[in-house]
């Protein structure tokens, strides 16, 4: 029963000293934009891996998501003979809610698992070791671009993700199931207004900052807490990284939410 | 020696990983413009002493005085000065393996001076040109050997200039004309800029060829400090049979002793 | 660190260098002597040392730089009276030949 008590204590102090650390590490990120060396290149660099690279996956998701919900909002919709709404209710559900969400998961798989991965070979291999006596603030030169390059890219990609969406929408609503074009497009133009894009940029930023967060922060503490640096440490902090990341974006999607609603 | 000439002064160094304690009470001093030898068993704490004195790990105030100041007292301004003076290679190289080998070195040029990329480039092909490698400068770390990669990381810890070297096993893993090649090169650095350089190694024969003064390090203690003929003449049990490279009479003790066995432990913390 | 050039009539033009030659006061050098070689291309460049007290590697880079500038212009770069820490800095760099930096030089030329 003591023994219950103590491991049980052991577990919350370790919490507090996880959430201890993040926030030092959230703080040092964020000091990290304002501090040497310049960004540019390397912010650059970062938008063409977050962004450039994940516009495909993004894009097929997107299709796909628009065209689920032509044909779930269509079935629905058509019960109540107000198939006259799909345009609103795919073009609202897309831009308020899934595609922030989608994309943010997308990118968390394909660009956070790859930065916390790329950050934890760096702690294992004393690269990161080397920067620091080297007077480089490892923060300032390895987080802070990403946090930058994510701040950017997500909500562009969000963007991207939600049109295309909406006309894979289209081709099923109008193309497949006969939905006439001016319906759906009226319904898109006359129900999307300015706070559900507001919405949509705002949760996306929310979520950029999150993934580097967790993802880089992740990686930086590899096997630290074992007091060992090899590739399991890694590989196990990569996949901490995405399933801590991905449980925030929704928990962070539905607080986002209810605070703008 | 005046405390002027030292620019390092170990005044009882501990140092614990979690509860486990595997430094003790180290002393002894590092002199200016000269080559330091740590020498010892794999295992024996010679990295961990090397963190400490490059402001990786913390050290407690009052244990270490650099340039007569307390390294455990540095805030980070202070930290940042002395590393801008410092080179260290680590044990694994540490090259950046995103990076061709000049961008290695090009990383701290860039980020502290204001040099223009061509004359940065020039330093780094005279960086690698020190240890061998100036035909390599286009190559991707992945690209070389182990011991091509510890001397680029030596190329690296030079880039700045440095006035203090910290070199962790330069030569382990290299053949010995190459190892031979990066003893002269220390010389040569202490010689013709009058580099503090402290050298980390188990090799016996580039120790006592590099040395100015050697540090003889068992189970995270000092064993024996001096000149190469001082400990040459060492009449210490331990230290002679490093130099003789005697095996170690623990490795064959009896394992039935050993705390690692499962069975008739008693459980810590019950009752 | 302070760079006076001299351009007596008829010969090499000579820039007297004061103080320390390193990566802070480098920058602005090159851009000084570049422009130097660059307007007198062909008659070659004495820089006169015997007032710089230190240099470092990103000196020893901006001669490289320069002498490759002169040998395409058909012409040299002369280097004169180098204090000892300067003559080892090039000589660690092996590039004292490359240079034409040669030990005891310095004694003919003061
Ligand atoms: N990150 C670490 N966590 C826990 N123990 C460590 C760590 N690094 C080293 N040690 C322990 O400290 C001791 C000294 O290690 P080290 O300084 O690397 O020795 P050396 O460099 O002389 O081979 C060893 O017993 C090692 O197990
Ligand atoms: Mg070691």
């Amino acid at each position: 029963m003591i023994q219950w008590v103590a491991w049980l204590g052991a577990f919350f102090l370790d919490r507090v000293g996880e959430l201890g650390r993040s926030g030092l590490f959230f703080y040092r990120m964020i000091r990290g934009l304002f501090r040497p060396p310049g960004k540019f290149h390397f912010v650059v660099k970062q938008v063409y891996f977050i962004g450039t690279k994940s516009f495909f996956v993004i894009g097929f998701t997107g299709a796909f998501t628009g065209m689920v919900l032509g044909l779930q909002g269509y079935y629905t919709l058509s019960k109540f003979g107000s198939e006259g709404l799909l345009g609103s209710a795919v073009a609202l559900s897309l831009i308020r809610e899934l595609g922030p969400v989608l994309s943010a998961l997308m990118v968390t798989g394909r660009a956070g698992s790859a930065m916390c991965a790329e950050i934890g070979i760096m702690r294992i291999e004393e690269q990161i070791d080397a920067l620091e006596c080297m007077a480089i603030d490892p923060h300032a030169y390895l987080v802070a671009p990403k946090l930058i390059a994510c701040l950017i890219a997500l909500p562009l990609l969000t963007a991207f993700f939600d049109v295309v969406g909406i006309l894979g929408g289209y081709a099923i609503g109008v193309d497949l199931l006969g939905l006439s074009s001016g319906i759906y497009m009226d319904g898109v133009e006359r129900s999307v207004a300015w706070e559900d894009v507001y919405m949509g940029i705002v949760k996306s930023l929310w979520f950029a900052l999150l993934i580097i967060w967790i993802c880089t922060y992740k990686g930086f503490y590899a096997g630290l807490d074992e007091g060992s640096f090899g590739p399991e440490q890694v590989s196990k902090a990569t996949t901490n990284a995405v399933v801590a990341s991905s449980v925030s974006v929704l928990v962070c999607d539905y607080v986002v939410t209810s605070i703008l609603l | 020696m005046s405390a002027e000439s030292h620019l390092i002064d170990m005044q009882g160094l501990n140092s614990h990983y979690g509860g486990r304690q595997v430094l003790f009470d180290i002393r002894f001093t590092i002199p200016r413009r000269q080559v330091t030898v740590i020498m010892g068993v794999s295992g024996c704490g010679k990295t961990t002493l090397l963190r400490h004195l490059i402001g990786l790990k913390a050290t407690q105030p009052g244990q270490v005085m650099i340039d007569g100041e307390d390294l455990g007292g540095f805030d980070e301004a202070k930290l940042r000065a002395y590393r801008l003076k410092t080179g260290v290679l680590f044990q694994g190289g540490a090259l950046f393996n995103s990076l061709s080998l000049w961008e290695n070195i090009a990383v701290p040029l860039k980020v502290h001076t204001r040099l223009p990329e061509k004359i940065i480039r020039i330093m780094a092909v005279i960086k690698l040109g020190l240890v061998g490698l100036s035909e390599f400068c286009d190559y991707m770390p992945s690209q070389l050997s182990g011991g091509m990669r510890k001397r680029a990381g030596l190329a690296r810890a030079l880039a700045m200039d440095p006035e203090i070297l910290f070199v962790d096993e330069p030569s382990s893993g290299l053949d010995p004309i190459t190892a031979a090649g990066l003893d002269q090169l220390i010389l040569d650095l202490r010689e013709t800029l009058g580099m503090t350089i402290i050298v980390v190694t188990h090799e016996l024969e580039s120790a006592f060829h590099i040395a100015d003064q050697l540090i003889v390090m068992d189970q995270g203690r000092v064993l024996a400090a001096g000149g190469p003929e001082e400990i040459q003449a060492s009449g210490d049990k331990r230290v002679r049979q490093f130099l003789n490279r005697q095996a170690d009479p623990r490795w064959t003790e009896n394992p039935a002793t050993s705390s690692c066995l499962p069975g008739e432990r008693v459980e810590e913390g019950k009752g | 660190m302070s760079a006076a050039v001299l351009d007596p009539p008829g010969d090499a033009p000579v820039v007297e260098l004061t103080g320390t030659v390193d990566f802070k006061s480098v920058p602005e050098l090159r851009k000084r002597l570049l422009k130097v070689v660059k307007k007198r291309g062909g008659d070659g460049l004495r820089l006169d040392f015997r007032r710089v007290t230190r240099m470092d590697t990103s000196g020893v880079a901006m001669l490289v730089e320069l002498h490759q500038l002169a040998s395409s212009r058909g012409s040299r770069l002369a280097l004169i009276g180098l204090n000892e820490q300067v003559r080892r800095m090039i000589q660690l760099a092996r590039l004292d030949r490359l240079l034409g930096v040669s030990i005891g030089e310095e004694a003919g030329c003061q």
